[in-house]
């Protein structure tokens, strides 16, 4: 299941539009930009300080004062500007990013988003995620279906939220979901999985799209 | 002018046990390591440090946990520095290390309240989840809000790239992140910075931290 990352990075990428700024967070996100199509231009805005950021450093030519929000070496493009963390939280809880792409330990059918604690077992911090997921125009997660045979996708979370009712869109290895009032539309799958499959590696009950398409 | 040059250790030297220290920065990006070192060479304990992150084993804030400086760590996140958990969960009692976690853009508005003057904030941040107990909801316009308090230091470290002998302050890239902001919120304010340049060097309109903010200037910086 090594591409599994791939085909959810790969169909995120469709996600993004042209002159769109976007929030992608750390690991399985940053891999949506080596995806995106040539005339798409993508504003990238890092939380750390960075609206306009460019591809990481190449090996030699890094700049140590500038980072993207994972610690990683990256470059600015032309048109970027860098600020203060309140200035880039504004602009994030201000509405002005039309895209987050975040990880998640469990989502939920009603949006509900739980992706910063295991209670008693990790407690690596909630970031900027909160504030991504309430402020962002639109919240896409991207992540495998299942973590080691367990559902991720549920009813109800059961750890502790990020957010309530903020997520729009759910991307995996088997499909896309939608968050609708009547719970988890299934609007694309992946034809290496039938639908069954989908459901049973689901902790929600998945309605199924009449415009059912395939993903990719 | 009072003269605010002073060395790393000279600059540190007013920092006693259990005080409240702000740390600029962000995973070690635009965080005085200078000043970090002087502060592990003077060994003063049961430190509450504020910063992003807990920085990495070695590096920014993470070498006071590693020297068991810290009481208290107040931060966004915390989860690339394993020490944190390790000591969070330790049995020695007195190298137990409380963490409070606080959500990125809501730590950042927190220390500028404090910086601005402001009473606190006003955030949809956090309604609905653990970060709202204990807190005050409020309805505006149809829409809820958590009020979140300022957070005030005794001092704030902050990292320039060119700072002038005035303390006028100018951060490259994204080394900028918490440093202005830390630089209004703290009683005692040291810069450890890159180069120091005579007063009138700098261009009125690239300086992003004034003078004002400064008490200490330390030079060395990398």
């Amino acid at each position: 299941m090594s591409d599994a990352k791939a085909i959810i990075a790969q169909r995120v990428a469709k996600e993004l539009k042209d002159g769109n700024v976007v929030n992608l967070g750390i690991g399985l996100p940053t891999m949506v930009v080596n995806y995106l199509p040539e005339d798409v231009e993508i504003i990238f805005q890092s939380e750390n300080g960075i609206m306009g950021m460019g591809p990481a450093a190449e090996e030699g030519c890094e700049d140590l004062d500038i980072m993207n929000a994972g610690a990683g070496y990256v470059t600015a493009n032309p048109g970027a500007m860098y600020f203060d963390s309140a200035t880039s939280f504004g602009i994030i809880r201000g509405r002005h990013v039309d895209v987050t792409v975040l990880g998640a330990l469990q989502v939920d059918r009603h949006g509900n988003l739980a992706s910063w604690i295991i209670p008693g077992k990790m407690v690596p911090g909630m970031g900027g995620s909160m504030d991504l997921v309430v402020g962002a125009k639109k919240v896409i997660i991207a992540m495998q279906h299942t973590q080691k045979g367990n559902h991720k996708i549920l009813d109800e979370c059961t750890l502790p939220y990020t957010a309530v009712k903020v997520v729009d869109e759910i991307v995996t290895e088997m499909g896309v979901m939608v968050v609708t009032p009547e719970g988890l539309l299934l609007t694309e799958y992946n034809p290496e999985y039938t639908l069954e499959q989908i459901q049973e590696a689901t902790g929600a009950k998945l309605n199924i799209s009449p415009d059912l398409k395939t993903m990719l | 002018m009072k003269n605010k040059i002073k060395t790393a250790d000279e600059a540190v030297s007013v920092i006693q046990d259990g005080a409240t220290i702000m740390v600029g920065g962000f995973m070690v990006c635009g965080t005085p390591e200078i000043l970090i070192d002087a502060l592990v060479r003077k060994n003063v304990k049961n430190l509450t440090i504020i910063c992003n992150d807990a920085g990495l084993p070695g590096k920014g804030v993470g070498k006071l946990l590693s020297n068991g400086q810290i009481k208290t760590l107040i931060a966004s996140h915390v989860g690339l520095n394993p020490e944190v958990a390790q000591r969070m969960n330790t049995e020695v009692e007195e190298d137990k290390l409380e963490c409070i976690l606080i959500p990125q853009g809501t730590l950042a508005e927190r220390i500028r309240a404090a910086s601005t003057g402001l009473g606190g904030i006003l955030t949809p941040t956090g309604v609905g989840t653990i970060v709202a107990e204990g807190k005050q909801l409020l309805e505006i316009e149809g829409n809820e809000y958590l009020l979140e308090l300022p957070l005030h230091a005794d001092f704030a470290f902050i990292r320039g790239t060119v700072t002038d002998k005035f303390g006028n302050t100018i951060y490259n890239g994204t080394t900028q992140n918490f440093n202005p902001l830390m630089a209004g919120a703290a009683e005692h304010v040291i810069v450890g910075t890159c180069k120091v340049v005579e007063v009138g060097e700098l261009d009125p309109n690239t300086i992003h931290t004034s003078g004002i903010f400064v008490d200490t200037i330390v030079g060395g910086e990398q």
